[in-house]
């Protein structure tokens, strides 16, 4: 029968381009927005009942407005040889946190790219603030607002009825020439990138970005901080205005040995920052005279313009023993500053000369990182990592130190302040053993790692971490699969705890101190059968932190693990359901203690006797003066899908549920009885104001937030036919959407400055000595219900 | 299919696959795995068959015998031809990606057996996953570990991102190259991964991390402004949980180079670990925090002589708005000749 076989067909000839494309255009409508913010409470109590909702929060990372929208645009084209296509799209059009891209390949030789990206961050569409030019580097207060405010500052502390006049003119006058503004910033990035692959051999790459960051953020300023004086805080819109430059380039050699395959890579890693501005200034909107202890100016430098290259050499090579490959990585980091100092010199304090003009600040850093990966036999494989990586401050410590310098624009100390950079490097070893069993499914292994930090001016100069690891890892069916690893892991540090005893007493740092370590995680898959998949999961983090002393302070425990479980349900062809749990908990328990200052009230017990050091002796503080708190997070989240198919090819929907639960609790331990204070002094009887709420103590109340999302997407697909009499070649589905979006929150820090205006220092705000001013931006609350309707065009 | 080109090619396929099925079913029973040739003969004769009739081979019993651990199989090359008599249509999907269309430039470079391995003995068989010793890629396949797999696909990859792959977490864990990318069709706009959205291809594996992201103070990662590679290297690295760079600030300052430095006056948390603060991936606390401000500073100023390890009423200045950063307000860093206590 061979006679009878004919030509056989010729492959396929590609010839010509393909075009293809995708996009998504419609309109929203809200059944209900999120109002811009919440409204002033003319009574002037700080702490407001709920607040209103705001779309801040809402709208946190890109507009959502009202309207019609371009979702996504996708364009591009090939030639049907392979050898080129060209991709140009875009996300959000229009809107600002719109994003387009520009791709252009010869498929496995050259590619080039271009992009842009808007990315905001709104953080309030309700600030208030009395200053007339936000966004200036100069925050101004009309006089007549300083010259009304300071005219009843002096008379608001008083406890009397002139008192209360005096604060609520401040009120009225703060309430009357607030101003409401947006605060937000926005990150605008340029990318381009080239990448060529001239040979098999060689490949190269070049990346260039450039970011603009605009706008302004929330901050603060204090004033009027020397003893005797009250502390005041101002809420102020910080102006940005910097840039990040990021240039990147690469080159790869791969080839071939008498061992093996080599690679060998060359890397430059560029981050040139600057900020655009130096230093903002305000107002102080309490005072209008300038003159020192009327502070009239605060003042704050900013972030200082710096550089950072990186340097990089890795290698790898297969090496003959053992089936062997070994990689190793050298990297050497510069980072620079050498922005002018502040001159600090303010409200009439007149700072000393500075020893140098500018830092010359200068970090490097080297990282060597060695991997040998060998199998020592077909199913055992071993890995042994070292790695050190060091972190060196060559800035150079000024010769004369800084003296008399102006710390808040209302206090000069004499000094001298000589600054102490850090310096540190921190070394890892770690030996991994793995052995497939002869069951083939199952591959289990065991590790050790050893890690060692050395510090310069820290508490203790070296710790050493020892930590031993098991795991395993497992496909009994074609069904199952899982992993499971257990840690634990032991950090002693090694030499004298040299704490300064003035300041910390018998404390512990977290990143210090002798630390247990225990770690977990166990991943579970498993498809029971054609229709039902469970993927359950688990995980622990377990840090404990030995007393190392009587009575030590500072963290005990820092533990927190979670378990979730997700589910995958299939009951019909046209059907897939989808819901997934997971639990977490994280507790952090801690003490403190409060010793009272030299020559404090006879009989108070906290007045420890030889007070301060040498004679000392910080074990022995009594528990009267210590305090605790045990801090829990606990969250849960809640996620569901479905995604029916109604008519094949025709109708289907899909719905998407996300429930997050959080809650920060603070279980609070006071001084021994409510009737003493964490100073040992007794309350009872004691005058209000006489005894400050801060040193009393109070348990701080929960913090929670519940974030729930709802969508419900449904898609009809047009006919074939139908489209193609319009004219048109392709898909065209129209898609409806409904989406329901609430977030809830209750944040006492920042529930409780709402109000724009009230603050205190002690029990009471409104018979404090501190009058400031709070820019109330911050309002996560809201709920929205949006109806979107468009149509996608493919082709 | 994407475009006329691709549509004369995607029937040029529909031929083979038309004929190729015909063959098959005229078969019915495999071949000796030694008739490879005879079969080679036998498929190019069924191609002049001309059945206009597609049918699926999957409709045929397979052999009873095939068992997925097929370590012994003796097979050979049969070319792409013959695969294409079952799948054409994924065939078709491959030569979209950026592997098929470089495959078209440079013919004989991505054959089907190139990374399935010989497909004689699997055609013998009558098909069917496993069978036949053909390499799945699927990763519930037992017939072959994770090692092995992934070895196909290092041959060409291990180099750029995946020169550290050897000894990094994933690969010590055993993780398949195609537990995260789909090779045979277009999902993801880039790197072929098996979702749209690179973090639904790490969220199966890391749910908790999913659930952190769902919380109040997230980065803008669900709005789809930044992905887990932004931070981390899936493929290895010379850094701890897969970082992109040496230490977790070097990643941070990649975004925040603001709090570079250095700084006249440093803070030691800050200098070595932003997470000393920070919860990266969620947290219930503004900025990220990982408890609220006051207690977070506590946690190290617990028993100093000054202000900071008061306990602190909750409407106290030094609790509410910032807590302790109303006043510090460098506190990650001040380059201010005043700024010791970082208030300026």
């Amino acid at each position: 029968w061979a006679a009878d076989i004919g030509p056989i067909t010729p492959p396929p000839i590609y010839q010509g381009w393909y075009f293809t494309g995708d996009v998504d255009v419609g309109g929203r409508v809200f059944i209900q927005r999120p109002p811009t913010g919440f409204g002033y409470n003319s009574q002037g109590n700080f702490l407001l009942p709920f607040q209103t909702g705001s779309r801040a929060k809402f709208q946190e990372y890109g507009d959502i407005l009202p309207g019609v929208f371009l979702d996504q645009f996708y364009v591009g084209a090939g030639s049907n040889d392979g050898r080129y296509n060209a991709n140009v799209w875009g996300f959000d059009v229009g809107y600002n946190a719109q994003s387009y891209g520009l791709d252009l390949a010869q498929n496995g030789f050259q590619y080039f790219n271009l992009g842009w990206d808007q990315t905001p961050h709104l953080y309030s569409t309700s600030a208030k603030s009395l200053f007339a030019n936000v966004g200036s580097t100069n925050l101004i207060v009309p006089d007549s607002i300083q010259n009304a405010l300071q005219a009843q500052y002096g008379n608001a502390t008083a406890n009397t009825a002139a008192g209360l006049a005096a604060r609520n003119a401040i009120n009225r006058i703060v309430e009357t020439n607030a101003t409401n503004f947006d605060m937000s910033t926005i990150r605008d990035t340029f990318s381009v990138g080239y990448r060529i692959t001239p040979t098999e051999e060689w490949d190269f790459n070049i990346f260039y970005s450039h970011q603009d960051k605009n706008g302004s953020k929330p901050g603060t300023l204090n004033y009027t901080f020397p003893a005797g004086f009250p502390s005041n805080v101002i809420g102020l819109p910080v102006p940005l205005n910097e840039t990040i430059q990021t240039p990147e380039a690469s080159g790869e050699y791969v080839g071939s040995s008498a061992w093996g395959r080599y690679t060998v890579q060359l890397a430059y890693d560029g981050s040139l920052y600057n900020n655009n501005i130096s230093q903002l200034a305000a107002d102080n909107p309490f005072s209008n005279t300038g003159a020192q202890l009327n502070f009239g100016t605060l003042r704050v430098p900013l972030a200082p313009s710096n550089q950072a290259h990186t340097f990089t050499a890795q290698g790898a090579t297969d090496v003959p023993l053992f089936k062997s490959r070994f990689t190793t990585t050298n990297q050497w980091t510069r980072m620079t500053q050498n922005a002018a100092f502040l001159n600090t010199s303010n409200n009439g304090l007149v700072a000393d000369p500075l020893p140098v003009a500018s830092l010359n600040g200068q970090v490097n850093t080297f990282l060597t990182n060695n991997v040998l990966t060998s199998k020592l036999d077909y199913n055992v494989s071993n890995s042994l990592r070292v790695r050190y990586y060091e972190r060196n401050n060559n800035t150079p410590v000024p010769v004369t130190p800084y003296t008399n310098q102006v710390f808040a624009d209302s206090e000069i100390s004499a000094g001298p302040f000589t600054p102490e950079y850090l310096s540190y490097n921190r070394t890892n070893i770690d030996e991994d053993l793995r052995w497939t069993t002869p069951l083939n499914w199952l591959t289990v292994g065991a590790g050790y790692g050893f890690e060692r930090w050395n510090r310069t001016n820290r508490f203790t100069g070296i710790t050493n971490q020892n930590t031993g690891l098991i795991f395993a890892d497992a496909r009994p069916t074609d069904t199952m699969n899982w992993h499971a690893s257990y840690s634990y892991g032991a950090r002693r540090y090694q030499g004298d705890y040299q704490i300064d005893i003035d300041a910390w007493l018998n404390s512990r740092m977290f990143d210090l101190a002798n630390l247990n370590q225990q770690k977990a995680k166990v991943w579970f898959d498993w498809d029971i059968n054609e229709y039902v998949t469970i993927s359950p999961s688990a995980g622990l983090l377990w840090n404990e932190y030995p007393e190392t002393t009587p009575l030590q302070t500072g963290v005990s425990k820092e533990n927190s693990w979670n378990a979730g479980i997700q589910i995958a349900f299939r009951p019909l062809s046209n059907l897939k359901l989808m819901v997934g749990y997971n639990y977490e908990q994280q507790i952090m328990d801690m003490t403190a203690v409060v010793p009272d200052a030299v020559g404090a009230a006879p009989g108070n017990i906290c007045n420890f006797p030889g007070f301060p050091p040498p004679d000392f002796n910080p074990y022995t503080v009594p528990s009267p003066c210590r305090w605790g708190d045990n801090m829990a997070d606990t969250y849960h989240a809640l996620l569901a899908s479905a995604d029916w198919k109604a008519i094949p090819g025709k109708l289907d929907f899909r719905v998407n549920y996300i429930a997050s639960w959080g809650l920060e609790t603070h279980d609070f331990t006071p001084c021994p009885s409510n009737n003493v204070n964490c100073n040992g002094v007794s309350v009872l009887g004691v005058p209000s104001g006489s005894v400050t709420a801060a040193q009393v103590g109070l348990p701080w109340p929960d913090n929670t937030n519940l974030f729930q999302r709802l969508d419900v997407t449904g898609r009809y697909y047009f006919d074939k036919d139908f489209v193609e009499r319009l004219g048109w070649k392709g898909k065209v589905f129209f898609k409806l959407r409904y989406t329901y979006e609430r977030n809830q929150g209750s944040y006492w820090q920042s529930d409780t400055v709402n109000a724009y205006f009230g603050t205190l220092t002690g029990n009471n705000e409104l018979t404090g000595t501190s009058r400031s001013l709070w820019l109330a931006y911050n309002n996560p609350n809201y709920t929205a219900q949006i109806i979107a309707a468009s149509l996608n065009f493919k082709w | 299919a994407r475009a006329e080109g691709t549509l004369t090619q995607a029937s040029a396929q529909n031929e083979v696959i038309s004929v190729l099925s015909s063959f098959a079913q005229e078969i019915k029973k495999p071949a000796a795995p030694s008739d490879d040739q005879a079969l080679v003969a036998l498929q190019e004769f069924a191609q002049r068959l001309g059945a206009t009739e597609p049918a699926s081979i999957k409709a045929l019993p397979k052999v009873a015998a095939a068992t997925k651990a097929q370590t012994d199989v003796v097979a050979n090359i049969v070319g792409d031809k013959v695969c294409l008599g079952c799948h054409a249509s994924q065939t078709a999907e491959f030569k979209t990606t950026l592997m098929g269309r470089i495959g078209i430039t440079k013919p004989g470079k991505f054959t089907c057996e190139s990374c399935h391995g010989p497909g004689s003995a699997h055609a013998h068989a009558g098909g069917g996953r496993g069978v036949g010793g053909i390499i799945s890629f699927r990763p519930n396949d037992t017939s072959r570990t994770a090692e092995e797999n992934n070895a196909i696909c290092l041959a060409c990859h291990l180099r750029g991102a995946r020169t550290l792959w050897p000894g990094s977490v994933h690969e010590q864990r055993s993780l398949m190259c195609t537990n995260c990318h789909t090779i045979m069709k277009n999902v993801s706009p880039k790197n072929q991964l098996r979702t749209v959205e690179q973090p639904d291809t790490c969220y199966p594996c890391h749910q908790n991390i999913r659930a952190k992201f769902a919380r109040y103070e997230h980065m803008p990662l669900p709005e789809s402004k930044m992905v887990c590679s932004d931070c981390h290297s899936p493929h290895g690295s010379y850094a701890e949980k897969l970082l992109k760079k040496a230490t977790v600030n070097q990643v941070c300052w990649q975004c925040h180079a603001e709090k570079r430095g250095p700084f006249l006056w440093e803070h030691p948390p800050v200098v070595e670990n932003c997470l000393n603060c920070h919860e990266p991936h969620g947290s219930i606390n503004e900025n990220l925090l990982k408890v609220a401000r006051g207690r977070l500073c506590e946690r190290c100023h617990n028993a100093a002589t000054r202000h900071p390890a008061n306990p602190r009423n909750p409407v106290s200045i030094f609790a509410i708005n910032g807590g302790c950063t109303n006043c510090h307000t460098q506190i990650h860093g001040s380059n201010s000749p005043g700024g010791i206590r970082f208030l300026r």
